[in-house]
């Protein structure tokens, strides 16, 4: 089980410390599905790619909080530990699989590499190099990929975008690991394409046991797949729980702009998308109060001054909004329409 | 439930009232917004070794151009006060004929940077002309003039330089002559294929679509990022000039005495060296201080101008 | 890919006939004949015997031909200052010497140059770092006659020097002049490969620091591999890329940086050879040499692009 505890990190830049993360609770039960979702900068990736320590270790502080897999904090790991934690007990598949591959090395060595790095026999000694040469080529067969073993010893720019992401998922699956985390998987695919990988993933799921960290800005795009939903927004979970939560109890308006955005099936020409206007906070100078108060509809004076703390509303589901507080006068957003409402001020 | 405290206050003032949101607040781009060209001068004030190094450069062209006003007698000999060291009459010693040395390379000044800078700024009109109309007229036209820009720079300049020193009269004219006749190459190169990205600029569509001005697009959006490369071209490519003058000198193809020039006065101080310094260390000290000053500034102004390089 | 190797090989092609053609134009813009240098003491007679001998009394079309074919046979003419020998001759004889010197600097170069942008890339801001930066300056801004004259002195004269009143023997640490064994080598090959020391390290630095910051990089990282690992075979085997195609390049340098090195270092190469004819006003010698050396630099500049068409898998596939 992985639990992400109070986590913050920060980037030292040019411009400033910018506070990516700032506080982010997450749970991930074993063979779970969780779907982290937000837009573009509202620290989803940063979050997801901390649990690796992926980051530039020069700009990039871990500044609180803990990432727990089955008890131990990964952030108190050295590097070499780390390394022994990466792409064996938790790996990984980025956004676009036409930069995330090696140009010039061949897709079976980089399969292979992960695999000598990590496997070993029966004995507890490191495989060789024609037992991880067949373990690849059983890799790139699971992963549907045509003619396994000839396209071994092709370099990635021979392989479409959907027959990179296979070829990332094949690595990541090589050591079997407890942990599959995918920033943003589809984002760079075509919408056919996306659907077979999303299909993919959740066949590794169910066949391998392995639990799922799902990235992405596309609400839509993990309905089908995730068990758990967190929306962040500005380094911050605003509203966390199963998908049903998130998509039929949803409290928090930022969740609801989100979903109003995605069209559904039977959605009518005519009626407009909604959009939420505006652009999420400079996190150099993160704001006092609700980060979302600015581009709410439902803002308060109090939004503005104070954040507000998690709010436990069912086992699963829990929501950061002063709506929610029992003194707060306004109606609850679960308590309107859907689509539209609250449209006109 | 509890709120999180500001400032450490235990009770908070609820104020449930609603106000208006404030999209405009959150479009604000809250670190600092400037344009483009007041944020490569402010990044150039701020590289420290950039901005010495265009002091030094500024300074070397006040020399160039007044130092042999105020010392003409870069010529005059003193046969009886050859190879002197350093005195109080002459701060850097006199060479083999008695010349003073400072004088000399206050002269030296003048003629390598005005090689230098001649044989750029030349490179730099044929690149710009050559270049823009391959770059405006494309296809088969910009096609025909990129094969021979192919073969042109395949040419070893040094063998050019050679050839047409020891084939016509020597002098400053020839010199920047071979230094040009392959040298527009580099820049020509550049500026088609800054020209060919402007055609299609997506700044320039960015620009038209939220509603900027014509002359906006023009000022803020493309000529800088056109320009900028070629000035940093322009700039690193000075010494280049200068340094080749200096290598024709050692092979006796440079400036010949009793006209002086960085290189001859290098090549001569080379020869007597270590015997006689400072006829050595004069020329080479400037000499280096000089590369070392186009280079770094070209280094600058290419930071500078790089956003994502800015600090 | 067949279609780029055969642009190429044309490309260096026609780049020899232009330089061959220059340089025959160059010969014929010389005032008087080529035997009219120095001295005027042939008769009329003798002269025309010459004139005939090398066909130029025959008309210039003629002559040019001639020429490209003789070049083209391997023929580069004549040297006057070197008792008529021909340029042939000299340059299978001197040739070695400088191939041997341009060799070790080039391959001295290459290396320094690589690990040093490599080392300054990772250690970004550091005092490797700094010193890379100083080493590419110095090495890009200081004429080689300049470094040859300092390391002359102060490794040859003073460091021998040394050497040889402290332990009372007449033997030289680091000889400055002549070609005779491994030591004789050391400076001058140090010297000519200073510039590439220099642009390598630059450009392998640049070229790291590209690499280190894309996808792929970070995806080895997610995969458990050592830092060595993801060092050597991700970031540096991606970074030479770009750095193999100015090898060309950098040949050129090291064979136009040799001029100067081997008459500084009295090496009995075929630079010193060129810059003697140049001060001895032996046109038909500077410019034989000058083609040869040309067409070698083509040559190699073309060698090292296919070589690159090879290494590099997106070019082998898609070109």
């Amino acid at each position: 089980m992985l639990e992400i505890k109070d986590l913050k990190v920060s980037f030292h830049t040019y411009s400033g410390e910018v506070q990516a993360v700032r506080g982010v609770n997450l749970k991930l039960e074993d063979g779970g599905v969780l779907a982290v979702v937000g837009e573009s900068g509202c620290g989803k990736s940063v979050t997801a790619q901390s649990v690796l320590q992926l980051h530039d270790p020069t700009i990039t502080k871990y500044k609180g909080g803990e990432i727990l897999l089955d008890g131990q904090n990964l952030l108190g790991l050295s590097d070499k530990q780390m390394q022994r934690v990466r792409g064996k007990d938790v790996s990984m598949i980025f956004q676009d699989p036409m930069t995330s591959l090696n140009p010039t090395m061949t897709v079976g060595n980089q399969i292979m590499e992960v695999l000598l790095r990590h496997e070993k026999t029966a004995e507890g000694k490191k495989i060789t190099r024609a037992q991880a040469r067949e373990r690849a080529i059983e890799l790139l067969k699971m992963v549907r990929l045509p003619n396994a073993e000839r396209r071994m010893n092709a370099y990635p720019h021979e392989f479409s975008g959907g027959q990179r992401q296979r070829v990332m998922i094949a690595m990541a699956m090589a050591c079997s690991p407890r942990i599959l985390i995918a920033d943003e998987p589809t984002t760079a695919l075509d919408v056919t394409v996306q659907a077979q990988i999303i299909e993919l993933m959740k066949e590794m799921q169910k066949e391998h046991g392995t639990s799922i960290i799902i990235i992405s800005h596309d609400m839509g795009a993990v309905a089908s797949i995730a068990k758990n939903v967190a929306v962040m927004y500005g380094g911050l979970v605003v509203e966390s729980g199963t998908v049903e939560d998130i998509f039929y109890r949803q409290e928090h308006p930022y969740t609801r702009g989100l979903l109003d955005s995605v069209p559904k099936a039977g959605h009518r020409k005519d009626k407009k998308l909604e959009s939420i206007d505006g652009t999420p906070p400079d996190l150099v100078k993160p704001p006092v109060g609700c980060p979302f108060a600015d581009r709410c509809k439902h803002c308060m004076q109090i939004c503005k001054d104070y954040l507000p703390e998690e709010t436990q509303l069912s086992e699963s589901h829990s929501c950061r909004c002063w709506l929610l507080d029992p003194e707060c006068p306004q109606p609850r957003i679960s308590s309107l329409k859907t689509m539209g409402n609250g449209g006109k001020e | 439930m509890a709120a999180v405290m500001a400032n450490g206050k235990t009770e908070i003032k609820k104020d449930f009232t609603r106000v208006q949101r404030d999209i405009e607040a959150s479009q604000k781009i809250h670190r600092e917004s400037m344009s483009y060209v007041q944020g490569v001068i402010r990044t150039l004030k701020q590289n420290k070794v950039a901005m010495l190094s265009l002091i030094f450069i500024v300074f070397l062209i006040l020399v160039a151009i007044f130092g042999p006003i105020l010392f003409p007698d870069y010529q005059k000999q003193d046969l009886l006060h050859t190879l002197q060291k350093p005195s109080k009459e002459h701060l850097l010693g006199t060479d083999e004929l008695g010349r003073d040395v400072l004088t000399r390379l206050i002269r030296g000044t003048r003629i390598s940077l005005f090689i230098g800078f001649a044989a750029e700024t030349i490179n730099l009109v044929v690149g710009i002309l050559y270049g823009g109309i391959a770059g405006f007229l494309g296809g088969k036209v910009d096609n025909a003039m990129m094969r021979i820009i192919d073969v042109v720079m395949s040419v070893p300049q040094t063998l050019v330089m050679i050839l047409m020193l020891t084939v016509l009269r020597r002098g400053m004219g020839t010199l920047i002559l071979s230094l040009t006749i392959t040298g527009w190459v580099g820049l020509a190169r550049l500026v088609r294929g800054q020209i060919l990205a402007l055609r299609e600029n997506e700044y320039a569509v960015a620009a038209k679509v939220l509603g900027a001005g014509k002359r906006e697009i023009l000022f803020h959006h493309l000529l800088p990022n056109t320009i900028g490369p070629i000035i940093v071209n322009y700039t690193m490519s000075i010494p280049g000039a200068i340094g080749a003058e200096a290598g024709m000198s050692y092979l006796g193809l440079g400036i010949s005495v009793p006209e002086a020039s960085w290189g001859n006065m290098l090549q001569f101080g080379a020869s007597q060296f270590p015997a006689t310094l400072w006829l050595f260390f004069a020329p080479a000290v400037l000499f280096a201080l000089s590369m070392l000053a186009f280079n770094l500034l070209g280094d600058g102004l290419r930071d500078a101008l790089d956003p994502r390089m800015r600090r | 890919m067949r279609n780029y190797i055969i642009k190429r090989i044309l490309l260096a092609i026609v780049t020899i006939f232009v330089v061959m053609t220059i340089t025959f134009f160059m010969m014929h813009a010389i005032p008087g004949t080529p035997f009219s240098t120095g001295n005027d003491t042939m008769s009329a007679e003798s002269l025309e015997v010459l004139m005939s001998r090398y066909g130029l009394d025959q008309p210039l079309y003629k002559q040019y031909v001639r020429y490209v074919t003789n070049i083209l046979k391997g023929d580069f003419g004549v040297s006057m200052s070197n008792g008529y020998r021909s340029v042939s001759d000299i340059i299978l004889t001197a040739f070695p010497v400088s191939a041997d010197l341009g060799l070790r600097a080039l391959i001295f170069g290459t290396i320094a140059g690589i690990l040093l942008g490599i080392e300054a890339a990772l250690h970004r801001g550091k005092p490797v770092d700094h010193l890379s930066t100083i080493v590419a300056i110095i090495g890009i801004s200081v004429p080689s006659f300049v470094l040859g004259t300092v390391f002359q002195t102060i490794l040859g004269l003073g460091f021998s020097g040394w050497f040889k009143a402290a332990f009372h023997t007449d033997f030289q640490v680091f000889p400055i002049a002549r070609w005779q064994s491994f030591r004789y080598t050391l400076i001058p090959s140090f010297v000519l490969g200073m510039g590439t020391v220099a642009g390598l390290a630059r450009l392998m630095r640049t070229s790291m620091l590209d690499v280190i910051g894309q996808d792929y990089v970070k995806t080895a990282k997610s995969k458990g591999i050592s830092n060595l690992a993801i060092v050597w075979k991700h970031e540096v085997r991606n970074a030479m890329m770009p750095v193999v195609t100015v090898l060309g390049r950098m040949i050129g340098g090291v064979v136009t940086g040799s001029y100067i090195i081997e008459s500084q270092f009295a090496i009995p190469g075929l630079g010193k050879y060129l810059v003697n004819s140049i001060t001895a006003r032996d046109y038909t010698m500077t410019m034989g040499l000058t083609v040869f050396y040309s067409i070698f630099i083509v040559l190699s500049m073309l060698l090292v692009d296919l070589m690159y068409c090879v290494i590099d898998p997106r070019v082998r596939i898609t070109k």
